[in-house]
């Protein structure tokens, strides 16, 4: 029995003993990720502008679906946005499709009032400008106190960039936050260019490097040509590639030429910054137009055969495969064409665009975060949050400073930051390591009042955008005369009117 | 022996506790199981037919966007938007087929129809009775899906007609790129969807499903009847509609409670009706069987502790007649020992107690008795002299008498030798009394 008796004894003892082991094991592993998390609930709320009182964990539980572009920023994103679901509770689906898709998702989703996506990633060309009335008028969470605010919105934001993403037709109210930037450039081979520039300087009798105002489309077709017949295949095969495809591409890289020529779809100003309504009063009837008709089938006619059914994509792989000595194309994709799985890896240059007889036209084309307007109160406040979030300054320098790279921020103080100051100084050598500042000189340059580009953002863009995109295609798959293609465009553009 | 106040009688002390320490808790139990118990359970009953309800509506909600998604199919295919841009271009068959490649697509939709300007493009279920009508509220949507009361219709399957209830999506064709508007497309659905979609929460008997909409119009209901009627005249109608979800008690011939839900899609509400006897009928028959239960433990608490009590006072009462037997001199009682517990070493004591008094009693009796004996003796002793002596004066004096001095003397010396002889026993002969009778 007293054997017995010591047996439970010591059994009980031992357990407690385990217990409390095991007990304080938790603990300890708890501690850290308390500390942790308490950290990065202080950063965000020093970060952040965030009301005293505010539960930052009220969403708690609360799923929002993220509709966004497939591209490197989502990516980031995706990663990033775990810290701030662990932080408030609010789980964040994003997500990603390719632009398509994504333009045809949230157009059919808003047009259905579903809210089947809280928060939207809105491309002012192709949903603000014609579900602006289904997105939320974010004037009214910006100005309620009890909600967190943007830090520096919109004085720190670029305002060309605010105007085209954010508004409508009216300044003073605000459909989007200005998230991320794409700028089309040109992208060209530097060791092509730094090998073949002597002997292509006694061929043509000019210095060929990119992003002078001798650089025009002209010769840009020139230097592709003399690529073509020059640089053997086995370095590169092509000396441009371009945009043919009967799709948006076509139209953006189209339009970058027709600006450098001084050519316009407008005569209203209003038309490239806030956006109109009605295309009615088009005015493509100028000889620049012309001008820019002929330059554009000039380039094609010394560009990649297949570079007529190539969009921007298909262009970026073109010349990531090293197919293609020069392009034009979003810098939001140099981080993709440079990164380790590249062919042409440490041999990619940039510039602006080429130059017309006016000027170098660069096309801007970011998005901005919107917020559905058919989904709760409690919804909408949860994607406001993380809106605020995602837009602040130190994600956006989180973005650029990401070793996948993104799309350059569109906050102005980010650029301010010491690192960034220095790379653009040229005091530190050492982050040319850094793919994603690679192309960051050049679009700065490209930001620039004389050398930017703002597209047309009209409500019915699709009808206006059509008929040039299959007038423009059919200009280039048929070489057809530029005076026809203008009247096709003219005529078909008054009928739909 | 005094007589036992009724208060300090041991058997109603007994009772006392016994009504205090079994009967109170038990009737404090029941009181407050009555009072909270009750409603917690009560309570958990109620959420759990409300969680019912919320999860019907969750289910209907998917049913309805997937017909929402599947409308968005149908508006977003670019063939379809061309053919009714251009519309007078393709002729009834070519949009039959068109309409044909969706509805093949789905076992639960029972007719699609279009309707651009004055036609009427359908597939699926023969409606005889077709609606050409477009009601305000679809004529001002701006291409979100409208949710149409349910109608009964007519379809002709092969020479008959039967009726059925069909209830109806409807949206505006619009181009989501264009902007531009064409026409209508409607989904028809059978009701019976819906009923089976809530069928599981349909109680046997006294309880009553149903949806409505935003109205309070009735969309589907297992008594046909009352389709297209509405709630807004029911006691709950009001709170219905104007609230999400939640549940309330009415009257309605006896005591009910309505439990609602909004379905999120489109505002439609799940109501389930049941009278509360139905819904809390398992409580209130563990009530019931706790209540039998308890009394039953109740009344044989109250017989074991009576029994219990005769058990254990009765030899208590026998003590104490012993006692009283005793207290009047009958040593002779003695108590009847039946356990081997407590009591019965009690009353082995008492026993023996009493054996011990008994022969304590005895002896002294002995004693004293003994003691008389001799004391007796002794004055008998006492007594003999006397009359020796008497006898002895007699002849001196009768010897003195008649002269005989010699006589006379030696017997006063007799008579003085006697006396000492018989003193003894009492005092000290001194040495000069024994020199006098020598």
């Amino acid at each position: 029995m007293k054997i017995k008796k010591i047996l439970i004894i010591f059994m009980l003892i031992s357990i407690l003993i385990l217990t409390s082991c095991s007990s304080d094991k938790a603990e300890q592993s708890k501690v850290p990720n308390l500390r942790e998390k308490e950290n990065n609930f202080q950063t965000l709320k020093d970060n952040l502008k965030i009301p005293a009182d505010y539960d930052i964990r009220q969403f708690e539980g609360l799923s929002l679906n993220f509709i966004v572009e497939k591209n490197i920023n989502a990516n980031i994103l995706s990663h990033e946005s775990e810290l701030f679901s662990e932080i408030t509770g609010i789980n964040i689906k994003i997500r990603a499709m390719d632009y398509d898709s994504l333009v045809q998702n949230t157009n059919l989703d808003l047009l259905s009032q579903s809210g089947e996506y809280q928060i939207i990633y809105v491309d002012p060309y192709q949903t603000t400008n014609r579900y602006y009335t289904h997105l939320v008028e974010l004037n009214s969470l910006m100005n309620n106190p009890d909600l967190p605010q943007i830090k520096g919105f919109p004085e720190d934001f670029f305002e060309f960039q605010t105007k085209v993403t954010s508004n409508y037709k009216n300044k003073d109210k605000y459909y989007a936050v200005p998230f991320d930037s794409t700028t089309m450039i040109l992208y060209y081979r530097k060791d092509i260019f730094e090998k073949y520039g002597d002997q292509f300087y006694q061929d043509k009798g000019y210095d060929w490097t990119p992003g002078t105002k001798e650089f025009t489309w002209e010769r840009y077709s020139e230097i592709a040509e003399w690529i073509n017949k020059n640089v053997p295949d086995s370095e590169v095969k092509y000396g441009s590639g371009q945009m043919g495809q009967e799709h948006n591409s076509i139209f953006c890289e189209f339009s970058t030429v027709l600006d450098s020529y001084g050519g316009s779809y407008f005569n209203n100003p209003a038309a490239n910054t806030y956006g109109i309504d009605s295309f009615k009063n088009f005015d493509i009837s100028g000889p620049n137009f012309i001008k820019a008709l002929d330059v554009y089938k000039q380039i094609f006619t010394t560009a990649a055969p297949d570079s007529v059914n190539w969009n921007w994509t298909d262009t970026a792989n073109a010349f990531r495969d090293g197919k293609i000595a020069m392009m034009p194309n979003w810098d939001e994709n140099s981080t993709y064409v440079e990164n380790q799985e590249s062919n042409v890896k440490g041999k990619v240059a940039y510039s602006i665009l080429p130059y017309g007889s006016r000027k170098s036209s660069n096309i801007y084309g970011g998005s901005g975060i919107a917020i559905n307007k058919y989904i709760s109160k409690k919804e909408k406040e949860a994607a406001w949050l993380y809106i605020v979030w995602a837009t602040s300054r130190e994600m956006q320098l989180k973005i650029l400073k990401h070793p996948e790279g993104g799309s350059l921020p569109t906050r102005k103080s980010v650029y301010k930051d010491l690192e960034i100051k220095q790379f653009l100084e040229s005091e530190t050598e050492h982050l040319d390591n850094n793919i994603s500042y690679h192309h960051l000189e050049t679009v700065l340059k490209a930001w620039r009042e004389e050398n930017l580009y703002l597209r047309p953002k009209l409500k019915n863009f699709y009808l206006f955008e059509k008929v040039l995109i299959e007038n423009l295609h059919q200009m280039i798959i048929k070489d057809l005369d530029s005076q026809q293609v203008r009247r096709n465009i003219e005529n078909q553009l008054s009928q739909i009117n | 022996m005094k007589r036992v106040g009724f208060f300090n009688s041991l058997r109603v002390k007994l009772g006392i506790i016994t009504i205090f320490m079994i009967g109170i808790p038990i009737i404090i139990f029941a009181l407050i199981y009555s009072q909270n118990v009750k409603t917690v359970i009560a309570n958990k009953y109620t959420e759990s037919a409300v969680a019912s309800v919320n999860e019907t509506a969750d289910k209907i909600n998917l049913i309805l966007e997937d017909i929402n998604k599947f409308s968005t199919l149908i508006i977003s295919n670019q063939e379809l938007l061309l053919m009714a841009e251009n519309h007078k271009n393709f002729n009834e068959n070519q949009f039959n087929n068109k309409l044909r490649s969706f509805i093949t697509i789905r076992s639960d939709i029972e007719a699609i129809r279009l309707k651009i300007e004055e036609d009427i493009y359908s597939i699926g279920a023969n409606i005889r009775n077709l609606d050409s009508y477009i009601p305000p509220e679809l004529e001002k949507s701006e291409g979100q899906p409208i949710w149409m009361p349910t109608r009964d219709v007519e379809i002709k399957i092969l020479a008959g007609n039967f009726k059925k209830y069909y209830y109806t999506l409807s949206r505006k064709l619009i181009d989501y790129n264009k902007l531009e508007h064409y026409g209508y497309l409607m989904i028809d659905l059978d009701e019976i969807m819906l009923e089976q979609s809530y069928s599981e929460i349909q109680g046997e008997q006294n309880e009553e499903v149903f949806i409505c909409d935003k109205n309070g119009r009735i969309i589907s209901h297992p008594d046909k009847s009352k389709i297209r009627t509405f709630i807004t005249n029911k006691p709950y109608g009001e709170k219905v509609l104007s609230n999400d979800n939640g549940n309330l008690e009415y009257f309605s011939e006896e005591k009910r409670l309505a439990i609602f839900s909004t379905i999120n899609n489109n505002g439609w509400k799940v109501i389930k009706t049941i009278a509360t006897e139905n819904l809390y009928q398992e409580i209130n028959q563990i009530q019931r069987f706790l209540g039998i239960v308890g009394f039953i433990y109740g009344v044989l608490i109250i017989i074991f502790m009576i029994i219990f009590s005769i058990r254990y006072t009765q030899p208590m009462f026998k003590m104490m007649n012993i006692i009283k037997k005793v207290e009047d001199g009958d040593l002779s009682a003695r108590m009847q020992i039946k356990s081997n517990d407590e009591i019965g070493h009690l009353g082995y004591s008492l026993n023996n107690m009493i054996d011990e008094m008994q022969n304590l009693i005895d002896k002294l009796l002995k004693e004293e008795k003994e003691k008389k004996e001799v004391e007796l003796e002794a004055l008998h002793a006492q007594i003999n002299p006397h009359f020796l002596h008497n006898t002895l004066n007699t002849i001196k004096w009768m010897a003195k008498i008649q002269g005989n001095t010699s006589v006379s003397k030696a017997i006063t010396s007799l008579v003085k030798l006697l006396r000492v002889s018989t003193n003894l026993s009492k005092e000290k002969i001194t040495l000069g009394n024994v020199k006098y009778f020598v």
